[in-house]
């Protein structure tokens, strides 16, 4: 078997709290050593000065969009623009065509999944069949053919009943929730974050309460039935006081963060850029203030990128029609590291927010950097100055806020079980 | 100026050196031949994706009597998103050779998308709920008709401010021009953060007109009703509507605006819409003259 | 905005009459400083004036040969205010009609006129906006003192009929045109202060004529300095002032009603 030695560079493994110049050792598809010096032949030696070197990450919301939509993605691209972003392990939503409601479509996932992704791909079924938010999906048999969650994301279940019901049956069989709470309602028409720049740009809003009344209903189900809640893409300040308060009161619930909402705020859509425009919408300064110490606090568990790919030309149309989304992949650790430059995270705090804690919301077993763990790892390059353009993204789809941006730290290589998915320095020589 | 989207972008000097030249062309169109030669041979393409009859035929005389070539695109109802790309269609505009877009789009934004797709000046002539810039500038020239200028003068606009880009487009103006202005209306239709736009929010009709040199009425629209906003057109002509009596308690000289169409017996009484202090047809007078300034001035500067 | 002329172009005349002439002043310096080194013949037409000019130039003479001429040579820095040169000092000048010299001009201009016509039944007199004006005044003056007949003055603003405006650049604010009420079937007679390319006169001449068909029209100015680009021909002139085609001819108010004619 291969030998691989990674040297010289800052091992940060937050499952052991480590954070020190340490070599890393991975024979075949697995760590076998950390250490100083270790002895002993390798066949390959990666020098790694400067660098960091950590778990893969892990993103808990992608949208692969296949089958179906390929045109936007593919499980084969999608996992490519994960690669090159640093993860390892990916969680397909269920809202392809057909939705993931079914076992043949999860079994289906999987297969493309071994057949043509670069990473893990863990598969989130719908928890209602056809996302109406009406009957629940067939939650057993789609666990038993390899569902590790249950997510009618932006399809929300608005009925509380059909919800409680979907929670108290997931617990039963021993898997979690994820609910994108937003009240479709009370959002209306809205496109953008209800205030001023909404106002100026004349554009439909949705009030913050749109998502925090729907955290607080989730919260007292989740509550009620004791199910696990694992609360998508948090975006106003309300919704982390509660969750932090649901927590302190024993409440199993987790919530994740998007890289967009921790960099950008409504600000942004001012120019009508269908780029800014997403679900949940960009909010207010504060909201995103309350988010960065919401994860920097551990009310929220961890970051997830919500990589929602779409075509250029669906997205250049009028504000109003264009779909919500963006892709997020590719630009995600920069903006973690730029917490850590603002010294919000530590480096292993941050590192842990893509990797241990999103593994461990659902239990997935990734990221780490144990000795006969599977070699998923990233290196990163700190400082590496960089700029987003779309013909350097993997992606299919391009419909990235951050385009034309420069930013700091990049994921120069990235292995999934052993193998170098990503190489940035050799793709660009 | 290169474009004019919106009255949020120019400065005060930009939209006097409009108000300025606006008095010019008005004597024009008192001419018996309503025709200069200043645009002999230009392409105005006025793409009214919304309809519209008095800014668009507003935009064709303004066009004609500076002796543009006015081509009317228009298309009705359907969004863009259902159509085309909104490159493809400013390809296809450009590929036209035309000299000035006015566009009018259902859906905010449009003007300014097409735009940086375009070298061409493009005249927002009305995007959604946000802004309508040359109503705004027609009526600051219609105020600064009244009173010789806009320094000081207090304007309350009166109505569903958070569904109106004339509201938007004035409150902008008006500010930076120097005036007082307050917004008054029911509280479902006054938009979140107005107050950062240096605008007085008045809790009642009554509050907002006392004192006020103009009082600008928004018109209301009736599907606005559908989405709960208000309970009924009664309860609206009783609290928000214009009567002879409410308007009163304005200044003795105030005078009385509005975009048109005018709902009669709704935002506004019949007395005070035909009454002297009603400038409404002054607007629509002033309105060709303002489009004139707009596109005369525009055709220069873009080059 | 103030008056004057931050809004004028190639024409740029002031609303203003008594201030128009800052158009080739220095936006109302001193009256050393009117004429502008560095731009051909109009100093900054768009250049707003600071402060009306003191004793106020009149009309820049320049303007009508400049506007004409060199305006077009000169488009972009004699029409945005922004690439306007600055005076790096005052330019120097020579007076090549005083205030005399100018008074006997219009009496002379103001009998020609009457003698041309056989009276003012049938006259109706335009100014060119704006240097025009003042010029028009003092012969009207002139023709009253002699016939006893005050006649009203027209006032036409001819940048949206000129073939420099016409054309792309930056847009200089048109005036408002007061004509009088009729034209038709009379003799118009055109004044303007500097005659120079001959542009002026012919967009004035398609302005008039939008108003109505009048029975002739003469055109008088103060001052021929020539340089005709147009085959224009003046009917009265004050006075003819050979020029090199780069000097500016200004026309300034050097005190309420009296001007002088400067060469810089």
């Amino acid at each position: 078997m291969t030998v691989t030695r990674i040297r010289g560079a800052r091992l940060l493994d937050p499952t052991k709290g480590i954070d020190d110049a340490l070599e890393l050792e991975i024979t075949g598809s697995r760590i076998s050593a950390v250490g100083h010096e270790l002895s002993g032949s390798a066949d390959q030696v990666v020098e790694a000065e400067g660098l960091w070197l950590a778990p893969g990450f892990v993103d808990l919301h992608t949208h692969l969009r296949e089958p179906g939509q390929e045109y936007k993605e593919s499980i084969a691209t999608g996992t490519k623009s994960a690669a090159a972003g640093g993860f390892t392990t990916v969680c397909a939503m269920a809202n392809t065509d057909p939705v993931n409601d079914s076992p043949a479509v999860t079994e289906f996932i999987r297969r493309r999944a071994r057949e043509t992704a670069a990473v893990r791909v863990h598969v989130i079924a719908a928890a209602t069949q056809g996302l109406r938010g009406e009957v629940m999906s067939e939650m057993a048999l789609l666990r038993d053919a390899g569902a590790v969650a249950f997510s009618d994301d932006g399809a929300v279940i608005m009925n509380a009943a059909v919800m409680r019901r979907v929670l108290e049956y997931a617990f039963g069989i021993g898997r979690t929730v994820i609910a994108h709470c937003e009240d479709l309602d009370l959002r209306g028409p809205g496109v953008v974050h209800e205030g001023a720049h909404a106002t100026c740009c004349g554009l439909p809003g949705s009030p913050a309460e749109a998502e925090s009344v729907m955290v607080a209903r989730d919260l007292e189900l989740a509550r009620l039935t004791g199910a696990a809640l694992h609360i998508a893409h948090v975006s106003a300040a309300r919704s982390v006081d509660m969750i932090r308060d649901a927590k302190r009161a024993g409440v199993r619930v987790t919530a994740e963060v998007t890289p967009h909402h921790l960099a950008l705020c409504d600000e942004r859509i001012r120019g009508y850029d269908t780029n800014a425009k997403m679900a949940p919408p960009l909010r207010t300064a504060r909201d995103r203030e309350a988010l960065r110490e919401g994860l920097a606090d551990g009310t929220i568990d961890c970051v997830a990128t919500d990589h929602a790919p779409h075509a250029a030309y669906e997205k250049d149309v009028e504000f109003c029609g264009a779909p919500f989304g963006v892709v997020g992949l590719e630009t995600a650790l920069p903006i973690v590291l730029e917490l850590v430059r603002e010294r919000r995270l530590s480096a292993l705090a941050a590192i842990d927010a893509l990797t241990r804690r999103p593994a461990r919301v659902l239990g997935l077993g990734a990221g780490t950097l144990e000795v006969g763990a599977p070699a998923d790892l990233v290196l990163i390059d700190p400082d590496r100055v960089w700029k987003v353009e779309a013909q350097g993204l993997a992606s299919r789809s391009k419909n990235s806020p951050f385009l034309g941006n420069e930013f700091v730290g990049r994921a120069t290589q990235t292995w999934v079980g052993g193998r170098v998915v990503h190489a940035l320095d050799e793709e660009s020589s | 100026m290169k474009q004019l989207l919106d009255t949020e972008t120019p400065s005060r000097e930009e939209l006097e050196r409009i108000l300025d030249t606006t008095e010019a062309m008005l004597e024009i169109s008192q001419r018996d031949i309503k025709k200069v030669p200043t645009l002999r041979g230009r392409t105005v393409i006025n793409m009214f994706l919304e309809p519209s009859t008095r800014t668009r035929v507003s935009f064709e005389i303004a066009a004609k009597r500076l002796s543009a070539d006015a081509i009317n695109v228009t298309a009705s109802g359907s969004s863009l998103s259902k159509a085309e790309t909104l490159s493809d269609m400013a390809r296809n505009l450009s590929a036209m050779q035309a000299d000035v877009l006015v566009v009018r789009d259902r859906n905010a934004g449009v003007p300014a998308m097409l735009a940086r797709h375009l070298s061409i000046p493009v005249i927002n002539a009305g995007d959604g709920n946000h802004e309508h810039p040359t109503q705004a500038l027609l009526d600051a020239f219609t105020i600064r008709q009244a009173f010789g200028n806009i320094e000081g003068r207090v304007v309350s606009i009166i109505g569903d401010v958070a569904h109106s880009r004339v509201a938007r487009s004035n409150i902008h103006a008006l500010t930076k021009l120097g005036a007082e202005v307050r917004i008054a209306g029911p509280p479902t239709m006054i938009p979140v953060g107005v107050e950062q736009f240096g605008v007085k929010p008045c809790t009642s009709i009554d509050e907002a007109l006392d004192g006020a040199h103009v009082v600008m009425m928004l018109r209301i629209q009736m599907e606005r009703l559908e989405g709960a906003l208000f309970p009924s057109v009664r309860e609206y002509a009783s609290t928000w509507g214009l009567s002879r009596e409410r308007l009163r308690l304005a200044r003795p000289d105030a005078v009385v605006l509005h975009p048109g169409p005018v709902n009669r017996g709704v935002e506004i009484q019949s007395e005070v819409a035909d009454a002297e202090p009603s400038r409404i047809l002054d607007q629509v007078t002033n309105g060709v003259a303002t489009r004139m300034a707009v596109l005369y001035l525009l055709t220069g500067d873009s080059q | 905005m103030t008056h004057s002329n931050s809004s004028s172009g190639p024409r740029s005349r002031g609303t203003d009459p008594r201030v128009s002439a800052t158009e080739a002043s220095s936006g109302g310096r001193t009256p050393e400083s009117l004429a502008l080194p560095g731009s051909p013949d109009r100093g900054s037409p768009d250049r707003p004036a600071s402060e009306p000019a003191p004793s106020g130039s009149a009309s820049s003479g320049t303007r009508g040969g400049s506007a004409l001429g060199g305006a077009i040579a000169a488009e972009g820095a004699a029409l945005d205010p922004s690439e306007a040169p600055q005076p790096s000092a005052p330019a120097p000048f020579r007076v090549v009609l005083d205030a005399a010299g100018v008074q006997r001009a219009a009496t002379r201009l103001a009998h020609e006129i009457l003698e041309r016509n056989g009276g003012l039944d049938s006259v109706a007199v335009v100014a060119i906006a704006a240097g025009g004006i003042p010029v028009a005044r003092l012969i009207l003056d002139k023709l009253e003192q002699i016939t006893g007949q005050r006649l009203p003055l027209g006032e036409l603003d001819v940048t949206l009929y000129r073939d420099d405006v016409v054309g792309r650049g930056k847009r200089p604010v048109p005036h408002r045109t007061r004509m009088l009420p009729t034209v038709a079937a009379m003799r118009v007679v055109l004044i303007d202060d500097v005659m120079f390319t001959g542009r002026t006169v012919r967009a004035a001449m398609d302005a008039v004529i939008d108003f109505g068909r009048p029975e002739g029209i003469q055109v008088a100015c103060l001052v021929d300095r020539g340089h005709r680009e147009l085959p224009i021909h003046v009917d009265f002139v004050g006075k003819n002032i050979p020029t090199q085609r780069a000097e500016q001819v200004s026309v300034v108010e050097i005190s309420p009603n009296t001007f002088e004619v400067r060469v810089a």
